[in-house]
């Protein structure tokens, strides 16, 4: 799954248009929804790189 | 370790590092530009999101001024079409800014104190023609002393907020000043019809047609030294470390984030303190809005007296291909409380919500929320306010900065930012010569 590093994320929402399922919210900070694919296109178009995957979960 | 060898590596493709890389190739020099991300531009880019071709930053840039130059002197597309006229939102009415006269004109619908319009007409005047007030206190703190009203001190806080990215308290009151002086004659800007991205690609262009590059999906990871001279840079790309070997590193990634690339213990501890002491990224929210008919009839409003809102901009009025046939993009951008972290950004866009309320009549049944985005920290509004600038140059020697933290004074956002290109490119043409 995708997880968001809240330290990281500035809440830019730029992460919000590369998702083709329209899964991620931003408002302060990116939030995840459970429609996430785990395309992770999301992840290279990060500014500061607060997205990651999580492979543990 | 992969090796490649180039005259120039530009780290960042925002509009520092694309103006300082198109006018180095164009100058005959070997230059390769890094961008972390898959798109260039950075806080001057556009994302297709639904149909409309939203900004990551740069919403109107300048036109006629030091940007455009450098677009003229590499012979780069500059395709932006004018704003027109501001106009700003005074107590729930609009007024058009007079091209003659507008501080008076402003202040005077804002307020019925005559008095105190005088009071703080007659304070700019001397401070435009003799001299600008001391660095030491803020605007607000200033105008303060002039007048209490504060429908003629939400004028201000409208105008420096939604110009140079800061608050009133937080702008000194020299900085304000020399920035007035700096834009006039400069005080039109425009919207690209193909979105701010386009004038990177434009300038894009010029580096590859002079057998430049730009790298994308290209994070530089170190920037590499020998004593206190730099000699290129450590680039991952495609999972493959390389060693961009080059005399010369332009790092457009910010002062901070620039002296991480560097490791901080190789650079003098003076420098880190100013670093440290100096250095203020400005936070800004900006609010993407798409509608089903124009929500202004105005282009762009400033707008005075809101809760947190500085302005509005309907670039499809200029521009309709930045939205789907028939639609409106607009942007709403505010300044919160304070600059300084942290950021409490669920009550900042609470009361700029308030705010698109009461000031977009038909908001809640003809528009609807794109993105809410909240610029601060490692990626922000500015690298640092205006007035709160590092130097160009780094203590490594030719490691140089461009970008937004390291303006001259008076001079903000994208115009700032070419500035400093113009600046770093004189410097280095004083003192290398591309090799080839």
């Amino acid at each position: 799954m995708i997880v968001v590093n809240k330290d990281l994320c500035v809440g830019c929402a730029l992460c919000v248009p590369m998702c083709p399922e329209e899964a991620i919210s931003c408002l302060g900070v990116a939030s995840i929804g459970e429609n996430c694919i785990e395309c992770l296109a999301c992840l290279e178009y990060c500014p500061v790189s607060a997205l990651g995957e999580n492979k543990e979960v | 370790m992969d090796e490649q060898t180039y005259d120039i590596v530009v780290i960042g493709s925002g509009v520092g590092g694309m103006c300082a890389g198109a006018l180095l190739a164009g100058e005959g020099y070997r230059v390769l530009v890094t961008e972390r991300l898959p798109r260039i531009g950075g806080r001057c880019s556009t994302v297709d999101y639904r149909g409309y071709k939203c900004t990551t930053g740069v919403i109107g840039p300048e036109m006629g001024g030091i940007l455009q130059e450098v677009f003229d002197r590499v012979s780069a597309a500059f395709d932006v079409r004018p704003a027109g006229p501001p106009h700003y939102l005074i107590h729930g009415e609009v007024f058009a800014m007079p091209v003659k006269g507008g501080l008076h004109t402003l202040l005077s619908k804002a307020s019925g104190n005559r008095e105190e319009v005088k009071n703080v007409m007659g304070a700019f005047s001397k401070a435009l023609k003799w001299k600008e007030p001391s660095q030491n206190i803020s605007l607000r703190d200033w105008l303060l002393q002039f007048t209490q009203d504060d429908a003629i001190l939400g004028i201000f806080q409208a105008m420096v907020s939604a110009a140079t990215l800061v608050n009133a308290h937080e702008m000194s009151a020299r900085d304000f000043f020399i920035f007035l002086k700096k834009m006039k004659g400069v005080s039109t800007f425009g919207f690209c019809p193909g979105g701010s991205i386009a004038l990177m690609e434009s300038l894009a262009r010029v580096i590859k047609e002079n057998q430049g590059e730009i790298w994308t999906r290209a994070s530089a990871l170190h920037i590499l030294l020998e004593e206190d001279t730099v000699q290129g840079a450590i680039v991952k790309r495609e999972e493959a470390e390389i060693r961009v070997r080059a005399p010369v590193v332009i790092s457009n990634c910010g002062p901070l984030q620039t002296a991480q690339l560097v490791g901080r213990q190789h650079l003098d501890q003076g420098y880190l303190t100013e670093l440290d002491k100096t250095v203020r990224p400005a936070t800004v929210i900006a609010i993407h809005l798409a509608a089903d008919r124009p929500l202004l009839k105005e282009n762009y409003l400033i707008v005075t007296g809101a809760r947190r809102i500085n302005a509005i901009f309907q670039p499809t009025s200029v521009c309709p291909d930045l939205a789907p046939v028939g639609r409106h993009y607009l942007l709403a951008g505010a300044a919160p409380e304070s600059s300084l972290p942290p950021l409490n950004a669920k009550k900042e866009i609470d009361l700029c919500m308030e705010d698109l309320r009461d000031l977009l009549p038909g908001f809640d049944d003809h528009a609807e929320i794109l993105l809410t985005g909240t610029f601060h920290g490692a990626w922000p509004a500015m690298h640092s306010w205006p007035g709160r600038d590092m130097p160009v140059k780094t203590p490594i020697v030719n490691l140089y900065h461009v970008g937004d933290g390291v303006k001259s004074p008076g001079m903000v956002a994208a115009p700032a930012a070419a500035e400093t290109a113009l600046r770093v490119v004189k410097d280095i043409e004083e003192h290398h010569l591309p090799a080839r």
